[in-house]
């Protein structure tokens, strides 16, 4: 935990040039830079949720002789899923990001390439293109972030809930 | 909502062995990191140890001279004025926001709409209406951070209970009285979390200002470094930027703890 703490208060962008280094110019190391900088959001989240359990629930269960595996799987995992759903739509943005910088720096490929290609030649409508592709690629992302949240955890959206 | 609050609040105060703990545990992961790199014979010009980012950081070098100084501090005049821009503009947007729903409604969907593009890629457009320079990163990095700040500030401003607002008005507070002691008190750990969330992007902001076009900057001494296959300066820019972030964080919470010195009392017993 406190390696992976020490490691979320390193901008993660200023890591993009280092794995530009490390694994050569392509898709593969955006997609890495994507990763590193989406990661964390996603693992601080998912490690809150589950610690986030009611304790009476948990000495309920405790009670009642749950074993550790139905602890984590019926107790845990439920209560952990809106933070972990928190951590994924905070990432997905990050993963844009992230993807955009390493098409910056260096690809030959990418809105990112295109958006570097259009403003040295002061194309700009290409370039309002680009934002609004981007644009509409970040809201479809959370709109499958949110149908698959529908979907696992069709509790949170019954109609007594639905005003949360 | 408010019950969010005070469990987020509550914070156990963590025991000095459990700190010490933590660190020892950063310091065990940088030493094996540099055993590796020296056992291995990994060559510097793929990962460089610990030690010699931070010799590079600290002495000169024989081969080259990386101007940290300068480039240090033009980062953080980037950074700290790209955050003071954020966290006065914010505040103040959010507040207007949270004061007058019509403005809200007005305004609103705009922010939304702008919120799903991503700042960054707004970087090119930005660098050919400004030009490179100081002027264009503190605008990233103030674009990169504005949004969260003012969400969380109408967010904040909205969550106060609405009996309490109900015992209120029944006493006779004026909107303003309103606002000074119910709204903006419960907003503040809101806007505190805005704020903390901003010096991570506001870093980001600048870094990505300076990864593009600039001829300064901690951003520009790893573009720099990366050209020529250098890693030692890299990593010792990144030290530096995490400890910039770092340094923020830190101011934020102690102005937090003086701001709001209520939602720290379980600490202090």
């Amino acid at each position: 935990m406190p390696i992976l703490v020490l490691f979320n208060s390193i901008p993660k962008i200023a890591l993009a040039p280092l794995f530009l280094l490390w694994l050569g110019y392509g898709v593969f190391p955006n997609i890495m830079i994507a990763f590193m900088v989406a990661f964390f959001p996603v693992v601080i989240n998912a490690t809150t949720g589950m610690q986030a359990v009611d304790d009476d629930l948990l000495d309920l269960v405790r009670y009642l002789n749950a074993s550790k595996l139905q602890i984590f799987l019926k107790i845990r995992i439920p209560n952990s899923l809106p933070y972990i759903f928190a951590g994924i739509r905070t990432s997905a943005t990050m993963c844009v990001v992230g993807v955009l910088v390493g098409e910056f720096i260096a690809s030959k490929r990418g809105l990112g390439y295109l958006l570097r290609d259009a403003q040295a030649f002061i194309d700009m409508p290409t370039m309002f293109a680009c934002l609004v592709v981007l644009a509409i690629l970040g809201v479809s992302f959370f709109g499958i972030i949110s149908l698959v949240e529908r979907i696992v955890m069709p509790w949170r959206f019954t109609p007594a809930n639905a005003g949360e | 909502m408010k019950a969010a609050i005070t469990v987020k609040n509550k914070k156990k105060p963590r025991r000095l062995s459990q700190r010490l703990q933590s660190i020892g545990a950063v310091f065990l992961f940088f030493l094996v990191w540099e055993a590796v790199v020296r056992i291995a014979n990994i060559n510097e010009a793929f990962i460089s140890t610990p030690s010699s980012a931070i010799a590079h950081l600290l002495f000169a070098q024989p081969d080259a001279n990386y101007h940290w100084q300068k480039n240090i501090s033009v980062t953080l005049y980037d950074f700290v004025l790209g955050f003071l821009f954020t966290a006065v503009g914010g505040t103040l947007i959010g507040i207007l926001i949270g004061w007058s729903k019509t403005i809200q409604k007005a305004v609103m969907p705009l922010f939304v709409m702008f919120n799903s593009i991503p700042m960054v890629a707004i970087a090119p457009i930005l660098l050919i209406w400004m030009g490179y320079g100081l002027k264009t990163n503190i605008l990233i990095a103030f674009l990169a951070s504005f949004f969260p700040m003012v969400i969380n500030t109408s967010a904040g401003l909205a969550s106060v209970e609405d009996d309490l607002l109900d015992l209120v008005r029944y006493l006779n507070g004026s909107k303003w009285q309103t606002f000074w002691k119910i709204r903006l008190p419960s907003a503040l750990p809101y806007i505190f979390s805005g704020l903390k969330i901003c010096t991570t992007l506001s870093v980001m902001g600048v870094i990505v200002g300076e990864l593009i076009a600039s001829d300064s900057g901690l951003g520009y001494v790893i573009v720099n470094a990366q050209l020529m296959m250098d890693t030692p300066p890299m990593f010792a820019s990144l030290i530096m930027m995490s400890l910039l972030g770092w340094g923020m964080f830190l101011i934020v919470s102690i102005v937090e703890r003086l701001a709001m010195p209520w939602a720290f009392k379980d600490e202090i017993q």
